[in-house]
């Protein structure tokens, strides 16, 4: 037996039941196959079981014979294309002057030979077939699809509306598919998407939507055929039509079926049968190549024979086709002469909302081919139209015994990434030489219905249109308004910019850090849910493989190939990190150069490379000390390192301090939530989860804002503010100079506006998007670079750590204290912990280590003590400047 | 039910006794009609429940019983052949015969594997049914679907036939009657010909005086936990944080009417998030890091097709109707995934994490923290303090039958709502007072000055219990009077 690869699409070196030739009272039935779904290909009409095989209908070129038993092979997307004989039958009735006009006398009427093709087992008439859907392409317009629903409003028969009932434009009355393969000439692509409801539609083509829908195996090769020829007439010259490749095809990808199944609704009566599915794509292989035709040779004549793949098999011919030889099982395999087509294998996982109550989720393997390869990634929530197949799976490569369970899988025909749950990816963060699979960006496309825009409009004309978004973010968590508000212009997002090989970020970073039970774990959830490509994920159990790639052995080729971590599946999305202050060091490390420059740079086992990591972070944070120490900065409160928080545009503070007023009105908002008849308490002037969804996608999608002169103007002059603050004159009237705005700071304010604009949806940003910009930013300043010490903004507790105001003043005051219980101590030895507490015990405002430490290196410069860091003992030194005389190094 | 020597073959043989049947269903009545009643499926049917491993293929192919809990609903439905004669019903080792490449087969059918393990809780006395394959991704991963580790427990792959006699749902307790299949590296399975739910189909009568009924109740309760009246009272409620008792006297109480009862020493090797919560065994495959277990996680194109599925179990994952019994005296502070246990408590759902998405699983069960009153896993504002000190006179325990009986039914009672406006503004009342109280308190001693005390946390506990004590009353709302 010969073995192509280690496709789970394995040679099949056993008698195809349905090669009839061989088998003429074969039962209806095939290996791995429904009873119906025999043909793979033609035959002769009213002859299904005749011993005539189909392949000798054909007329194949005597060089490359290919095997009599499978007169069709499975195409790359799954499909069974007998090519030569349906462009036979094709062309016979092809429009134009491409191939019909030489051949007027081929016409169906006058042919019975080919008026009688039917496929194998049924009594769909190819010809028949072939006429409809060309009639179809030629002649279908959109306002087919118009009346149908006109129809349905009105609750009559498609045939009794007339155009008065229907409000048209003049491309609805123009045939949709001849344009639209112009297009596609344009554009340079043989795929055809294929709307069903179009087929639905065309009243007399309704009779192909079923049998594409039973018989996909052999009705896709038939469209796809069709429409090939109805191209080449349509949409190329002669000229255009010489340069096309040799083999060109079109390749029609139908989708949007009437009825989208469950996962878990999938049947043994659907196998062989188009079907679409709906899912969240959790993992995928790397691209393998998967076998499309097999070259054999003889062993004794050396004659080739080429066998195309049928339903994931390929037919080891058992005799030589040389007549003169007809030597049995000598043909051999040639691996580096077959064809290979790429293939991907993905899992698709059902979404949480099909789920029945206490059930888990169900998953279904997809076969990706070709062009579709790579167009989804783990983590996007897809709809598959596909063939659902089963094969029968062997116990062992060596036995030709097959297990009892057959393994059931996906061939994807068509993919589209359109979630209308979630917000639309940002579009601006892709450059522009950065490759996008076309098959997906096709079908990602936003779609909104003239209802929803009305509605999206109405919101941004309110005046509170921003307050009123904001609001019904998570409308379950009470107050938190301006934390809210950060969040939702991170979900709107500032506009990505390119200059030159310099690109600025218009991801928003947020940092919620509060005492435990302020709800900032739900807000990320919330967030999570709506978020494009959203990945959740918790400090404590993420490592830095996890966020970024690792690196594993491919046990088929034994390459390394990278798999990807959160960061980088959460690209042009949010990722949510709970419980960031749990993460580990090393994992924190690698946030650094996703925050700025959002990319992921791999130096590991050999693979050099940076992926990138176009992902706003929204994080949150519990202090050290579960409760927020109102006398500690905020690096102190979290223990972050201060070039970390430096790199969020935002960081709120969220506390809870009692307040009669305030907690009186969550207790109601919480006991609300218990009390399902008392609908006063919970907030009512909010708008739904799905249409903020939707509002966000649009502004997303629609609205790109620029800065007008107004708007630039006001962002210097309040970012010149901000930095004034922080040389103002303390109340003693002494200058104190401290950092109170960087730059990063006015770069978060441009996002902000931006984003502030998109809220409104509004194509400039003015001069009150940065108001409230700087607004926010300076709330989340004042929260997070508010020196305890002095009560002043100092932006250098988030970019070192350490407050510039008053340092050295309170530096100098630790100084001497330590001095002080050193040379008091009756030991000269003394341990920096016993110092520390001792310290503490004296102090009125709190001490830290490090404080601690650093008086230590001033008094060890000034020869007052010396300190062993590695042992963490002061010792006091005789003779030291300021000794108190007692104090004798021992 | 049917005389004994009519039920010989379908005990003894059941694949050669079905053949005389065209269809699962008509097999499926067939047993129904054999045994009528659960009692008469107990009574003759043998129970593979506490059968030790070993013994276990002494009744291969043979009709078997299996109460257990539905722990993964999540494995990949089966389409096997041919259904038309039966023949590749009730087994997964079909004859070479029909195997064969050369077989053309006419028509499929397919089935629903779930999982399920012993009730997690209930005492099993044979100590050697641990089961040795009783993991997903293997040895080296040692992850366990059976929610309680190292505790003796059976497990099995029920696999339900179209039309499936019951639908599955996680945590729920079935016993399922089928044709027992054990073969080696595989999870031992079950054709299952019969099943049913059990949390719907005992039905549990109201007591005639409900009062009379909890007091007896209460009195056991009071006996065990060494606690007086109030004590017993406030051990009904389900949700209670007990100061000075042992969990496994507490365990050992709820053991004793019955009460399926988890104990979860909160010690630091259990305090990993993903520990609590069930979670895609996948999951747990990607997030090794090490080259090694990176190889051994690598995947490719037939190693995602054929991985198994599925859901790892988590220490919250019980049964409907269990006790988890928590010791928060072990607990390590601030390392206690609180999110997980109050969503477990409050709103009744299980959070479960997978790779792209979060599944919120109903689940039914209560909670019994025993606690020291040093940590903060529920406020002290809701805290029931049972000082083992304070039991002067032992009060006469009550007879285990009347307290099981109560139990069962307050336990299988509807959920109790909060439908009394008076109710919900003095819980608001209370929260705002015991803030201002906390407030006023902690100003003095925390540098803070914040709430050390009393949380928002606090009314979400508030109404809980509230819930909890009117359900353990078998109250419909919570009213004044609790």
């Amino acid at each position: 037996m010969s073995n192509l690869s280690s496709s789970p699409m394995r040679l099949a070196s056993w008698t195809d039941p349905r090669s009839s030739q061989t088998d003429p009272v074969m039962p209806l039935s095939s290996g791995g196959m429904t009873p119906r779904l025999m043909s793979g290909g033609l035959t002769p009409a009213m002859t299904p079981r005749s011993s005539q095989g189909a392949g000798a209908d054909l007329d194949l070129p005597p060089s490359t014979p290919r095997t009599p038993r499978s007169p069709g092979f499975l195409g790359s997307t799954g499909r069974a294309v007998p090519r030569d004989a349906l462009e036979q039958l094709a062309r016979r009735e092809a429009p134009g002057d491409h191939a019909g006009a030489g051949n007027a006398s081929m016409d169906i009427d006058n042919d019975p030979a080919a008026a009688q093709r039917f496929i194998w087992g049924t009594n769909i008439n190819i010809q028949d077939s072939i006429r409809m859907f060309r009639d179809f392409l030629m002649h279908f317009a959109p306002v087919d699809v118009v009346r149908v629903q006109r129809a349905k409003e009105l609750q009559l028969a498609v045939e009794d509306i007339v155009e008065a009932d229907m409000i048209l434009t003049e491309t609805d009355l123009q045939p949709y598919y001849p344009e639209h393969m112009r297009r596609m000439k344009d554009a340079e692509t043989a795929v055809m998407n294929l709307d069903c409801t179009h087929l639905l539609a065309y009243q007399p083509a309704t009779k192909l939507y079923d049998q594409l829908i039973k018989y996909p195996h052999e009705m896709i090769s038939i469209i796809d055929v069709t429409a090939t020829e109805v191209y080449l007439a349509v949409a190329c010259t002669p000229h255009e039509r010489a340069a096309l490749p040799e083999g060109f095809q079109v390749s029609v990808r139908p989708y949007n079926l009437q009825q989208s199944l469950n996962l878990r609704n999938l049947n043994p009566w659907d196998i062989d049968q188009l079907v679409t599915l709906k899912g969240l794509v959790i993992r995928s292989t790397p691209v393998i190549p998967d076998p499309k035709v097999g070259l054999f040779k003889c062993l004794l004549c050396e004659t080739t024979q080429e066998v195309e793949i049928d339903r994931g098999r390929i037919q080891e011919p058992t005799r030589c086709p040389n007549p003169n030889c007809a030597a049995m099982n000598t043909m051999q395999l040639y691996h580096n002469r077959c064809t290979f087509a790429s293939k991907q294998v993905c899992k698709l996982q059902e979404t949480p909302d099909m789920i029945p109550d206490g059930q888990t989720p169900y998953t279904v393997s997809l076969n990706v081919y070709d062009d579709l390869v790579d167009t989804v990634k783990p983590g996007d929530r897809v709809e598959v139209t596909g063939i659902y197949r089963s094969m029968p799976v062997r116990v062992n490569h060596r036995q030709r015994t097959i297990k009892p369970v057959f393994r059931t899988f996906i061939d994807v025909i068509h993919f589209r990434t359109v979630d209308p749950s979630r917000i639309g990816r940002d579009e601006s963060a892709v450059e522009t030489n950065e490759f996008v699979p076309t098959a997906a960006a096709s079908d990602a496309q936003f779609s909104i219905t003239e209802d929803e825009e009305a509605q999206i409009r109405a919101i941004a004309a309110r005046p509170d249109c921003y307050e009123y978004l904001a609001r019904s973010l998570a409308p379950s968590i009470y107050a938190m308004d301006d934390a809210k508000k950060g969040v939702l212009l991170q979900l709107f997002g500032g506009h990505h910019k390119f200059a030159g090989n310099a690109r600025y970020r218009g991801d928003i970073n947020v940092l919620l850090v509060g005492d435990p039970g302020v709800a900032k774990s739900q807000l990320l959830q919330y967030v999570h849910k709506i978020s494009p490509r959203g990945i959740y994920t918790s400090g404590k159990g993420s490592s830095a493989v996890g966020l970024t790639a690792s690196v594993v052995r491919d046990p088929d080729t034994n390459a390394l190939v990278l798999e990807s971590g959160a960061l980088v599946l959460s690209d042009g999305g949010v990722c949510c990190i709970d419980e960031f202050d749990k993460m580990s060091d090393a994992t924190r490390s690698i946030l650094h150069e996703v925050m700025e420059q959002q990319t992921i740079s791999i130096a590991k086992a050999g693979i050099i490379t940076t992926l990138n990591a176009r992902t706003s972070i929204l994080a949150s944070a519990n202090p050290i000390k579960s409760k927020f120490d109102l006398n500690l900065s905020l690096v102190e409160n979290i223990h972050l390192p201060p070039s970390l928080l430096s790199r969020f545009d935002l960081l709120f503070v969220i506390l809870d301090v009692p307040d009669e007023t305030y907690d009186l009105r969550l207790a109601k908002h919480l006991v609300g939530l218990y009390m399902a008849d008392r609908p006063e308490s919970a907030e009512t002037d909010v708008c739904s989860a799905a249409l903020l969804t939707k509002y966000i996608s649009y502004a997303k999608h629609t609205v790109h804002p620029e800065i007008n002169d107004d708007a630039a103007e006001a962002l210097v002059k309040l970012y010149v503010e901000m930095r004034k603050l922080g040389s103002a004159r303390d109340g003693s009237g002494a200058s104190s100079k401290t950092v109170t705005a960087t730059t990063r700071q006015l770069e978060s304010m441009i996002r902000l506006s931006e984003a502030h604009a998109k809220a409104r949806l509004s194509t400039r940003v003015e001069v009150q998007d940065v108001t409230e910009a700087s607004r926010l930013l300076r709330v989340a300043i004042k929260q997070g670079a508010t020196d305890p010490r002095t009560g002043r903004i100092d932006m250098d507790l988030l970019t070192s750590g350490n407050a510039r105001a008053g340092n050295a003043a309170a530096l100098a005051q630790l100084v001497a204290a330590v001095r002080d219980v050193i040379l008091r101590s009756s030991t000269p030895r003394m341990p920096e912990h016993a110092l520390l507490a001792e310290i503490k015990r004296q102090a009125t405002v709190p001490v830290t280590r490090e404080e601690l430490e650093r008086a230590l290196h001033v008094l060890v410069e000034e020869g007052v003590v010396h300190y062993e860091p590695r042992t963490h003992m002061v010792r006091r030194l005789a003779g030291g400047a300021g000794s108190g005389g007692e104090g004798a190094e021992m | 039910m049917a005389p004994l020597a009519a039920m010989n073959d379908p005990l003894h043989d059941p694949r050669a006794w079905v053949t005389q049947f065209d269809t699962v269903a008509a097999t499926q009545a067939a047993i129904a009609q054999l045994f009528p009643t659960l009692d008469d499926v107990h009574r003759v049917i043998p129970s593979i429940n506490t059968e030790p491993f070993a013994k276990l293929p002494t009744l291969n192919g043979r009709l078997v019983r299996f109460r257990g809990m539905v722990q993964d609903t999540s494995l990949s439905p089966q389409v096997y052949p041919p259904v038309a004669t039966q023949s590749g019903t009730w087994t997964d080792a079909l004859p070479n015969a029909i195997l064969s490449p050369a077989t053309q087969f006419l028509s499929y059918g397919d089935r629903q594997p779930i999982y399920l393990v012993s009730v997690p809780g209930e005492p099993l006395s044979a100590a050697d049914l641990a089961y040795p394959s009783d993991t997903l991704v293997g040895p080296t991963k040692a992850a366990a679907k059976f929610p309680v580790p190292s505790a003796p427990h059976q497990a099995i792959a029920a696999k339900l036939y179209s039309p499936a006699p019951i639908a599955p749902q996680i945590g729920q307790v079935v016993e399922v009657v089928g044709v027992l299949e054990v073969e080696s590296d595989v999870p031992v399975t079950v054709h299952v010909m019969w099943a049913c739910d059990l949390t719907k189909r005992t039905v549990v009568d109201r007591p005639t005086d409900v009062a009379q009924a909890r007091a007896k109740l209460v009195r056991y309760l009071a006996s065990h936990l060494r606690g007086d009246e109030a004590a017993g009272a406030a051990g009904t409620m389900g949700i209670v944080a007990a100061a000075g008792l042992r969990a496994e006297a507490v365990t050992k109480s709820l053991h004793e009417i019955r009460v399926a009862a988890a104990w979860s020493p909160l010690s630091r090797d259990v305090l990993l998030k993903d520990v609590f919560a069930p979670r895609a065994a996948l999951l747990a495959a990607q997030e090794s890091a090490p080259a090694a277990s990176a190889l051994e996680a690598a995947a490719t194109a037939e190693q995602i097709m054929d991985e198994p599925e599925g859901i790892l179990a988590g220490r919250l994952q019980l049964a409907q109707g269990s006790v988890l019994v928590v010791d928060e005296t072990a607990m390590t502070e601030w390392k206690l995934n609180e999110h997980a246990l109050a969503s477990v408590a409050q709103a009744h759902v299980l959070p479960c994490e997978f790779p792209y998405s979060r599944v919120d699983l109903p689940i039914n069960y209560a909670i019994h923290v025993v606690s020291e009153s040093t940590k903060l896993l529920v406020p002290c504002q809701v805290r029931v303090p049972l000082a083992p000190e304070s039991t002067t006179t032992e009060p006469q325990p009550a007879p285990l039958d009347a307290a099981s009986a109560y139990l069962s039914w307050a336990l299988s009672a509807p959920a109790c709502t909060l439908g009394d406006n008076a109710v919900a503004k003095t819980i608001e009342q209370a929260y705002v007072a015991d803030r201002q109280l906390a407030a006023a308190a902690g100003a003095s001693s925390s540098a803070s000055g914040g709430v050390d005390t009393c949380g928002r946390e606090q009314p979400h506990w508030q109404l809980t219990l509230a819930r909890a004590l009117g359900r353990s009353r078998g109250e419909t709302t919570v009213t004044m009077n609790m």
